[in-house]
């Protein structure tokens, strides 16, 4: 009948509910309460603290800051405009950049949003009284990366920066968000993952207008590993104090195991200028644009970054090829007359009217460069190359900074390699005395040196004794020399101090033996590099120490005279 | 006592039951769609809401057993001037009525308003099946040219019928109960004896029309059409009651959350819950098998209403009784397509189980009057 009809019909599309809910519900039923999930589960990021940092004596160089920060809670403000008026006198700042804040910095109704960054203290406190009157309002405390020391430490510290898009990433995984901060240089970032310990969360249950309902549950974030440094804070102080308005660095490190105990760079920056510039300090922020168009580079850590020609330290090195290779013994003498042929050149000595007759030991410690140039002809440049691979030239140090370069040293067939050209005699006369082709960075003089005073160990220098609960190992390649060959070398190396004519007897300490040894690096323009390598005492050496002057001039005067305070002072306050 | 002048024996208790049941299962989730009382400017609280519906139903109960005492036969007598008094209070509504989200449906009468529209659909059935009742059967005509301007006339009436209140329904806007009317009237014609050939041929018309109608459509409309055929246009817009609706009905799975465990409803993500969208409450607490229960439950009442126009054999209220199913099994398959986004949002209440007193009195009235049917066919 007709309203069988009707009824078949009404029973089809019936049918086909059925058939749509069980689609809906059945097959696709996990994807949607994936969805559902996906509506009402957020996260809240908790950021971890950032690990401490102290000196060798446990004497805080990089701690937290906490500040105060104006923030609104999206979901209880009743009025934004009202909130803002009442907000905006105490902090004084204007209402529409108070707007511009919220607006920008807004990303969720259950995530209060911050509006004035690092208020003093009294407005913290004030407002905080407000809280009742203004919905809305929170008080947030955040800490801040403190560097208690300034510029003093800056180059070994490091300092954070913003993560970039490609770390953020990378470091996913981690939890880390675009508001997390990461070490960008020194061992803020060798050891960031330490540091910034790891990041927590809240996960909350939000209705349709992303007000939170309740809390799901929590991770507390875990802060980060205190770093323990090799660096002995108040030294560094002294030798940031002894090179200020220099262009160098100073270096003092523990021969036999590679701490560090001061590395100064100079020019230097103030790490904290970065932490004020991301919060939007705009004094901060022009500081850091002067920072980065200066000439001066001065967020460059010149101690490992930057490569310069050791100039006449190097002779350590081709005293140490010749008495290892036997083409010298301590008996053996050149005649000095103040310069020497080599092809159709006269190369002079720095003293143009020659040292006389010249041993090993006054050779190195008067630096006669006649006798190094004539050693050095006879061993050649591929054995002078070898030996200075050996002391660790032309390779990284391995220090926990990062940037650290590795210098060049040059061979015959380097030389082919990339000039095209054959190895000149006068280029291994230049070779002897540090010159020429071969750089070398501060840090891998300070490791030579270190070597010569332990005794031919090539050690791994470090700046951190301890993190978290990891401690550095000290680590070493020994050299194999023979005994007397460093023997002999520290000899001379004491004349350069102890002897009047040396070459660094301005260092000279009355009633007390140490050596070391100089360098004048010719440039082409301007004043020489000025380098000064010692350690201390002269038995049982217990401090290296490595000063070079950009442009300073002989590395007899200047160089010398801090080198001697430093160690006067170490002296003085650490009973040497 | 109340049901002296039929027959006792022939009163459907099985549909009684299966009404009840709906209503409480509807209940229910009304109770679980208001617990969370995040709607504060809306005012909705959990007392209000289902206690209002509660005290509704009763008053609707009564009505119900006054229906039941009359014969349907005196109640299609006062087709006529109810009709009249319905095409007036429709007229009325777009002159001074209120406006309630967006839409012109309501008329205050005081203390409460009313929705006229509600009831036009009753109205229509009955006036429809007194004036076709009247009518030669129009049974074994397949053209009706042949039985001339007579049968031609009775069909232009009809649809006269339909197209007034029609008209002003559409202009309140309220489309879906409008388009409510149109089943109705296809469904009475049929069964009536009207051939689908010429039903086709009279609907042809209107289908030609409709691209003109596109343009009548308020803005709201033809966005909610366009989302229907892609609810990603617009996710937060128009579309995002239906993709609300379906992530609630989806995630619901096998067993659904648990009653008041409903995440998508509990936490206000899903719009218009307690009203149109309820059944998508229903579809995520208690899963595939509520949703299926219920389901069946409205079959059984379907077959049930249609079992009864089936055994009535006066004209009249056979074509009463299938008006008034036809009405009924429409909403409910509209209102769950609308939920699972099987057609567009059309402002239709599932029947029995969505917020709202004229809905609710239309719905009982109407169970009411087929039950009314129901005992009286045996006295034929």
């Amino acid at each position: 009948m007709r309203i069988g009809l009707l009824k078949r019909i009404f029973i089809v599309l019936i049918l086909m509910l059925f058939a749509s809910l069980a689609y809906n519900q059945l097959i696709k039923g996990p994807d949607y309460l994936q969805l559902s999930q996906n509506n009402r589960i957020k996260l809240i990021r908790l950021d971890a603290p950032r690990g401490l940092i102290y000196d060798r004596n446990g004497e805080l160089v990089a701690g937290l800051r906490l500040v105060f920060n104006v923030a609104l809670f999206p979901q209880e403000v009743e009025d934004i405009q009202k909130a803002l008026q009442a907000i905006s006198p105490l902090v004084g700042l204007s209402k529409e950049s108070l707007m511009a804040q919220y607006k920008n910095n807004f990303s969720a109704p259950f995530i209060p949003v911050v509006i004035a960054q690092d208020v003093p203290k009294e407005t913290a406190i004030i407002l905080e009284c407000q809280e009742s009157n203004i919905p809305g309002l929170v008080i947030q405390t955040q800490s801040l990366r403190d560097y208690i020391y300034g510029e003093t430490l800056s180059h070994v510290l490091g300092y954070l920066g913003k993560i970039t898009e490609e770390e953020l990433k990378k470091f996913k995984v981690y939890g880390l968000w675009d508001k997390n901060l990461l070490g960008r240089s020194g061992v803020e970032q060798v050891y960031d993952s330490l540091l910034r310990g790891q990041v927590g969360g809240m996960q909350v249950e939000v209705n349709n207008r992303g007000h939170r309902v309740r809390m799901l549950g929590v991770r507390y974030p875990q802060s980060g590993e205190d770093l323990y440094l090799t660096i002995d804070i108040h030294l560094q102080k002294l030798v940031d104090e002894l090179l200020s308005g220099k262009k160098g660095v100073c270096i003092v490190m523990d021969p036999q195991n590679g701490e560090i105990l001061s590395m100064v760079s100079k020019p230097s920056f103030d790490p904290n200028q970065f932490i004020l510039a991301l919060n939007g300090n705009p004094g901060a922020r022009r500081i850091i644009a002067k920072l980065l168009n200066s000439q001066d580079a001065a967020l460059i850590n010149r101690a490992i970054s930057a490569t310069y020609p050791p100039g006449s330290i190097f002779k350590i090195v081709v005293a140490a090829c010749g008495l290892e290779t036997g083409e010298i013994d301590s008996r053996s003498t050149v005649h000095c007359s103040g310069s020497i042929r080599v092809g159709k050149r006269d190369l002079h000595c720095w003293k143009l009217d020659g040292h006389g007759d010249e041993d090993i030991y006054s050779a190195l410690g008067h630096s006669c460069n006649v006798f190094f140039y004539r050693l050095a002809l006879e061993l050649g440049p591929d054995k002078l190359s070898m030996f200075a691979h050996k002391f660790g030239l032309g390779s990284l140090t391995a220090i926990d900074l990062p940037f650290e370069s590795d210098g060049l040293v040059p061979s015959k067939s380097w030389k082919i390699k990339t000039k095209k050209e054959k190895w000149y005699d006068g280029e291994t006369a230049n070779f002897a005395i540090g010159q020429g082709y071969l750089l070398t960075t501060p840090l891998q003089m300070a490791r030579l040196i270190s070597a010569v005073a332990n005794g031919g160990y090539l050690i791994q220098p470090h700046v951190v004794r301890r993190a978290g609960a990891r401690v550095t190992k000290n680590t070493s390649l020994t050299m194999a020399f023979k005994d007397f060959t460093w023997r002999t070398i520290r000899e001379g190396m004491r004349m350069v101090v102890q002897d009047e004519e040396g070459t660094g007897h301005r260092a000279y300490i009355p009633g007390c033996q140490w050596a070391a040894k100089t360098g004048t690096a010719q440039t082409f323009q301007g004043m020489a590099h000025g380098w000064f390598g010692g350690f201390y005492p002269y038995d049982q050496p217990r401090i290296a120490i490595l000063v070079f002057l950009e442009h300073g001039g002989s590395g007899g005067d200047a160089p010398a005279s801090i080198a001697k305070e430093v160690i006067q002072y170490l002296r003085k306050n650490k009973e040497l | 006592m109340f049901f002296r002048y039929g027959n006792w024996k022939n009163f459907d208790f099985i549909l009684l039951a299966v009404t009840l049941v709906i209503f409480a299962i509807g209940l229910s989730f009304l109770f679980s769609a208001s617990y969370q009382q995040y709607d504060a400017e809306e005012g909705l609280t959990l007392h209000s809401l289902v206690v209002k519906q509660i005290i509704r139903f009763a008053l609707a109960f009564f009505i119900a057993i006054i229906i039941l005492k009359v014969d349907y036969q005196k109640w299609l007598e006062l087709a006529y001037p109810l009709y009249l008094l319905n095409v007036i209070l429709l007229a009325m509504v777009l002159l001074l009525g209120q406006t309630r989200l967006g839409a012109q449906r309501w008329i205050s009468l005081g203390f409460i308003g009313f929705q006229p529209s509600e009831f036009s659909k009753l109205i229509v059935i009955f006036t429809l099946a007194r004036y076709l009742g009247q009518k030669e059967n129009a049974l074994g005509n397949n053209l009706f040219w042949r039985k001339g301007l007579k049968y031609s006339k009775t069909l232009v009436v009809s649809f006269l019928i339909v197209g007034a209140p029609f008209i002003l329904i559409v202009k309140q806007p309220d489309l879906g109960t409008a388009l409510t009317l149109i089943p109705i009237l296809l469904a009475m014609l049929y069964v009536w004896g009207t051939s689908i050939k010429t039903l086709l041929l009279v609907s042809l018309p209107c289908v030609v029309a409709s691209p003109f109608l596109w343009h009548m459509l308020k803005p709201y409309q033809k966005r909610r059409v366009l989302v229907f055929l892609d609810p990603n246009i617009d996710p937060l817009g128009a579309g995002y009651t239906v993709i609300q609706s379906k992530i609630a009905i989806g995630s619901g799975g096998l067993l659904g959350k648990g009653w008041l465990a409903g995440t998508q409803n509990q936490l206000n993500f899903l719009p218009e819950r307690h009203t149109d969208f309820i059944f998508s409450v229903v579809g995520e607490e208690w899963g595939f098998l509520g949703a299926a229960l219920l389901l069946t439950l409205y079959m059984v009442l379907i077959l049930k209403g249609f079992s009864i126009a089936q055994r009535t054999l006066n004209t009249s209220g056979r074509l009463l009784a299938c008006g008034i199913v036809v009405l009924f099994a429409f909403q409910v398959v509209v209102n769950i397509a609308m939920t699972i986004g099987l057609v567009p949002v059309v402002g239709l209440p599932l029947p029995l189980i969505s917020y709202g007193g004229s809905s609710l009195f239309l719905n009982i009235a109407s169970i009411a009057f087929l039950l009314n049917v129901g005992m009286k066919r045996a006295v034929f």
